[in-house]
């Protein structure tokens, strides 16, 4: 069910017609991965990824989209001539990818998970990982400065 | 739902399906969700292999830090999108032109 809403409101993503149809079914994929994350049993993930990229990041989209287009007009330019090829590449890198996958002999047994793993992702963030979080941090700042300088009146 | 090879095909389809969007949608705005579906068909198979191999919350972490840059870059996106659009009236990539022919 998460899977059908996922991959079908994805493909709606990059086949609609229509940019808000596209936004929201980009909405809807973004939930479906959230139940991924959910049925993976990582639950921090699911939260981050349900208020950062549910939340945050398409409201950033629909504010752009109604920043760059007419309120009534959400039609989407044509797309280039040569669709076909591009379809063919996808097509055939999906072929190679599911093939890749099914020779490959990965680990099928379980990892060692509980059932609540945000307290164990806390303490290896502040011990093992301290050093990503602080790049992370700055890289965060940096990019949040960026963005309201690129759009600060001239 | 109980085997990596699940995930793993999922993951695949969105990536592909990110691929063809890329590569055919001409709108800035779509190209961007396009890159979304990507980087989390990536951030998928960080956490499928989290859950079946031998990477124990290791890959968990690494997707919570790939979901914080991915909103990162978005801001900076959508900031550079909306400074096209004030500078060239439109987000279709193939008319960002500056050589003047069309």
């Amino acid at each position: 069910m998460v899977i059908l809403l996922t991959v079908s409101s994805a493909a709606i993503v990059t086949l609609s017609k229509n940019l808000k149809h596209s936004i929201f079914a980009f909405v809807a994929t973004l939930i479906g991965i959230s139940g991924m994350y959910i049925f993976l049993m990582a639950d921090l993930l699911a939260i981050a990824n349900i208020i950062l990229n549910v939340v945050a990041l398409s409201v950033l989209i629909i504010i752009g989209a109604l920043l760059t287009s007419k309120v009534t007009d959400f039609k989407i330019p044509k797309s280039v001539k040569q669709k076909y090829i591009y379809a063919g590449i996808s097509l055939l890198f999906f072929i190679l990818l599911v093939i890749l996958i099914f020779i490959t002999p990965w680990k099928t047994e379980k990892s060692e998970l509980t059932n609540y793993t945000i307290k164990a992702i806390e303490e290896s963030i502040i011990t093992s990982y301290l050093m990503p979080l602080e790049i992370v941090s700055i890289f965060l700042l940096s990019a949040l400065v960026g963005a309201a300088f690129l759009i600060r009146k001239r | 739902m109980n085997s990596v090879y699940t995930y793993l095909l999922v993951s695949a389809i969105l990536f592909c399906l990110g691929l063809y969007g890329v590569t055919t949608r001409r709108n800035a705005l779509l190209i961007f969700m396009s890159i979304e579906l990507i980087l989390s068909s990536a951030n998928i198979n960080l956490a499928a292999f989290s859950r079946f191999g031998a990477l124990s919350l290791d890959g968990q972490i690494f997707a919570f830090f790939a979901i914080v840059i991915t909103l990162a870059q978005a801001s900076v996106g959508i900031a550079i999108v909306i400074n096209v659009y004030n500078t060239f009236h439109t987000i279709n990539i193939d008319k960002l032109d500056t050589s003047g022919n069309k």
